[in-house]
């Protein structure tokens, strides 16, 4: 089983966006979301994808990998469309009545509308961690966030637990492993029976690897302890961060992606206006 | 016979990028009372090979029977095999959890489709045989234990259902010198009760030249030697590439015999080396 | 003065539930520069030695000075701690990164060491240890010898004098320990390291300058490798074992065979011939 994680779906390849700054990445994935929840108008949809096809191009990501993240939330994608179309109200051009039920025109194009917005958050940010390993993502949050040292926030401390937290997943994944085979040595059912009684038949399991996750913190802590961790708050960086064209390539893009929203916006229906027909 | 392998092989992922040929082709047969050793270097294929015996990896290509269950079957009893098949597998104390070492003991034999009392019985006994103090241990909490008396109360978890067959990996495994004797006396003693056959994978050549029987050497998936540990050190060939070194007796009886003294009989252990080395020296005078 | 001295120590655990009993009146004096091997049977006391040596324990009675430093004075403890590298039995538990380069920088930036000289030093560490090409990998696939090596190389890049391998081969198999082992041995000798090697495996005391054995706590014996293994009992009483060269040679003298003290293989042999 642990042999065919693939943590964090990293999709190795020698791609544009795999060597941007994971800082800037990071701040442009923000930057997106952001821009998808400013949509109003479906024509906007046109431009997010052409940005996305851009960007999946410049990952050099199979766009089957790409996908398999749309694939993992297609069930509530469509459960979602489905309620907005029948629990949608103040439409006007009804479609289709039947007894209490009222399909409108508003209500299909909004239920897809949230289809559209929730299939593109996927894909955005499965594209941050398909082009960023998880390493590198906790090097950029480390970065990003130590003007929060100035308010006292233990950013090197988190660092490290990230990265310890990194680093020890495989290994306490094998170890669930090699748990559950030496209880089912022993008789131990994992596959048969109803939800409670698969969660009782996990006790052995979980309990052996929560020990062994404590034993394992407290001899982390002493090999802490012997590099001299916390011997002086002027600690140094290793590892440095370094914007580049990329970036500043990436940023230009994203801000031609959120005037482009924003104009449609204003086009139709004033700044503030609210609608979404086509 | 109580094990039967035939031409067993086993790929891993298959069909992923991680695709992995683990074993090829081994075919083996272990009779009743045998002591077998199983040596070879990391990825050889030890784990994989004993894994099936027990049914923990699913029989995919070639066929195993054990005893009565033939694991060619559409659904073996997997769980009378597994009462049938003890596995220690290493630093087995990492895979206690009860409460009680009573309770952590008595898991298997309810497992097996024991009542209560039975598994109860079952771990008192287990729990003696193995040198716990029974009265003290068992109502502690495993945790509580030293690390010498975890990896006993693990070995009774795994003995209480009184396996015909006892599978080991690697049992003395981090133990100091006396900590490794006692184990063994340990395992011996179990053989001498109801364990028939016993198969232990170990990197420690002192202890299968001292215990086995057999051996049985992999790499790289494939059974390279089949043989007692006496013939299997006149071969030192089949050593190489396993990372293991030869016993430090063997490799004395060696030096000797470049030096033109040739040794006679059993000269695995340090009193019959020592015996050996007087009898060729009396023969000399 | 030794780089290591230690005055009638005496260390207690507070509640003596396990078997791992502390120490008792330990006076000691190590020499810098040389290949220390630490013998005991499991709860001897070795590993609070180990611990007392680099201040994770402080003595409730003595102490320990560290070239020169009392452990206990509190102000000065990463400096010792700085000095004294200390490698732990379990090879995946000691590293913090994912990736080998950065867990060997991990100690000079706890100690702000200018990075251009963390360059260096990780560049040093990893060829002391021949690790070299492994060092954007990740620890994950390594073998247990190779993350031992990696483990040392994270406190070699701390600029230490001491190494300290507390039961650091325990856990390995018999390539992983000669991997550090012959690591140790290569430190000692070329880079003058002072290294103290705890284990319970005979044969990695052999080529030592100097063997201690500890049992319950107290040094039972201590003297080169010639001079502990020549008492065997004394061996034998502290749960551990001889060398199989040493034990046939005591067997054949009690046979009546003029065979003197050998510890290594090749000895025996060759004094087994000159008997012919």
């Amino acid at each position: 089983m642990s042999r065919d994680i693939t943590f964090g779906q990293f999709y190795p390849a020698n791609s544009f966006v795999h060597k941007m700054d994971p800082r800037a990445k990071l701040v442009l994935v923000i930057a997106y979301i952001v821009a998808v929840f400013l949509v109003k108008s479906l024509y906007s949809y046109i431009a997010i994808a052409v940005f996305l096809i851009a960007a999946v191009l410049g990952s050099r990501v199979p766009v089957k990998s790409v996908l398999k993240s749309v694939r993992g939330i297609l069930v509530i994608v469509i459960l979602t469309a489905i309620l907005n179309i029948f629990f949608f109200s103040g439409g006007e051009r009804v479609l289709f009545s039947w007894w209490k039920i009222k399909i409108t025109v508003e209500a299909l194009l909004f239920a897809l509308h949230m289809a559209l917005r929730l299939i593109f958050l996927v894909i955005g940010t499965t594209l941050l961690t398909l082009t960023t390993t998880p390493i590198n993502l906790t090097d950029g949050m480390e970065s990003l966030m130590s003007p929060l040292k100035l308010i006292k926030v233990p950013v090197h401390d988190l660092a490290i637990i990230m990265s310890i937290a990194l680093r020890f997943i495989p290994i306490l994944i094998e170890e669930v492993d090699k748990i559950m085979l030496a209880q089912k040595a022993r008789g131990a059912d994992f596959e048969s029976g109803g939800l409670i009684k698969r969660a009782k038949a996990l006790l052995p399991v979980l309990i052996p690897l929560f020990i062994s996750a404590f034993r394992r913190a407290d001899e982390l802590a002493l090999a802490l302890d012997a590099r001299c961790y916390n011997a002086t708050p002027k600690r140094t960086k290793y590892k440095v961060l370094k914007l580049g064209w990329r970036d500043a390539v990436g940023v230009i893009i994203l801000a031609i992606l959120i005037a482009a929203i924003a104009a449609v916006n204003a086009s139709f229906w004033g700044l503030f206006g609210f609608s979404f027909g086509v | 016979m109580s094990v039967e392998i035939k031409n067993l092989s086993y790929t891993y992922s298959v069909g992923s990028p991680f695709q992995k040929d683990a074993l090829h082709g081994i075919s083996v047969t272990i009779n009743e009372g045998e002591m077998v050793g199983i040596i070879g270097s990391t990825g050889s294929g030890k784990s994989t090979l004993v894994q099936h015996i027990n049914g923990l990896i699913k029989l995919t290509s070639g066929s195993i029977k054990v005893y009565d269950i033939d694991l060619t079957a559409k659904k073996p009893d997997l769980k009378r095999l597994r009462s049938m098949v003890g596995m220690l597998f290493q630093y087995p104390e990492y895979q206690l959890f009860e409460e009680t070492v009573l309770k952590d003991v008595a898991f298997g034999p309810m497992n097996f489709g024991a009542t209560k009392e039975e598994a109860l019985a079952a771990a008192e006994e287990a729990i003696r045989l193995v040198g716990l103090d029974f009265d003290e241990v068992k109502d502690k909490s495993p945790f509580e234990l030293s690390g010498g008396e975890k990896r006993r109360a693990a070995i009774a978890g795994v003995i209480a259902s009184k396996p015909k067959i006892l599978v080991l990996d690697e049992p003395t495994a981090g133990l100091d010198p006396i900590g490794k004797r006692e184990i063994l006396n340990l395992i011996l003693s179990l053989k001498k009760a109801f364990v028939k056959t016993v198969i232990m994978i170990s990197h420690n050549m002192d202890e299968i030249a001292e215990f086995c029987g057999r051996v049985l050497v992999l790499s790289e998936g494939r059974l390279i030697a089949d043989c007692t540990p006496a013939e299997l050190f006149e071969k030192e060939y089949s050593l190489e590439g396993t990372g293991l070194t030869l016993p430090h007796t063997v490799n004395i009886k060696r030096l000797l015999g470049q030096k033109g003294l040739s040794l006679k009989g059993d000269t695995l252990s340090a009193p019959a080396l020592a015996d050996a080395i007087a009898e060729a020296l009396r023969r000399r005078v | 003065m030794g780089i290591i001295e230690l005055k009638n120590v005496s260390f207690d655990y507070e509640s003596d539930n396990t078997l791992s009993r502390g120490v008792k009146n330990l006076s000691l004096t190590i020499e810098k520069g040389s290949f220390v091997v630490l013998l005991g049977h499991n709860g001897s006391g070795k590993s609070t030695l180990a611990k007392l040596l680099n201040g994770f324990l402080l003595p409730g009675e003595g102490d320990v000075f560290i070239n020169g430093i009392n452990t206990k004075e509190k102000e000065r403890i990463f400096e010792i701690r700085t000095k004294v590298g200390l490698v732990f039995q379990n090879p995946d538990n000691q590293m913090v990164a994912s990736i080998i380069e950065d867990d060997l920088a991990f100690g000079p930036e706890n100690l702000g060491v200018p990075r251009d000289e963390i360059i260096k030093r990780v560049d040093w560490a990893l060829d002391a240890v021949k690790m070299s090409e492994y060092r954007s990998g990740t620890p994950y696939k390594l073998s247990g010898g190779q993350k031992q090596r990696i483990a040392i190389a994270a406190i070699l890049a701390m600029l230490p004098e001491i190494l300290i391998l507390d039961e650091a081969t325990a856990m390995l198999d018999p390539r992983g320990r000669a991997e550090v082992m012959e690591t140790a041995k290569r430190l000692n000798k070329e880079n003058k390291m002072t290294v103290i090697h705890i284990t319970h495996y005979m044969d990695e005391a052999i080529d030592a300058d100097e063997v201690i054995v500890l049992n319950d706590g107290e040094i039972a014996i201590q003297g080169s490798p010639e001079f502990v293994f020549g008492h065997p009992e004394i061996i034998k009483e502290a749960g551990l074992e001889l060398p199989t060269a040493t034990k046939v040679a005591g067997l054949l003298r009690e046979k009546g065979f003029d065979i003197p003290l050998v510890l290594r293989d090749e000895e025996l042999a060759e004094a087994v011939c000159q008997l012919r």
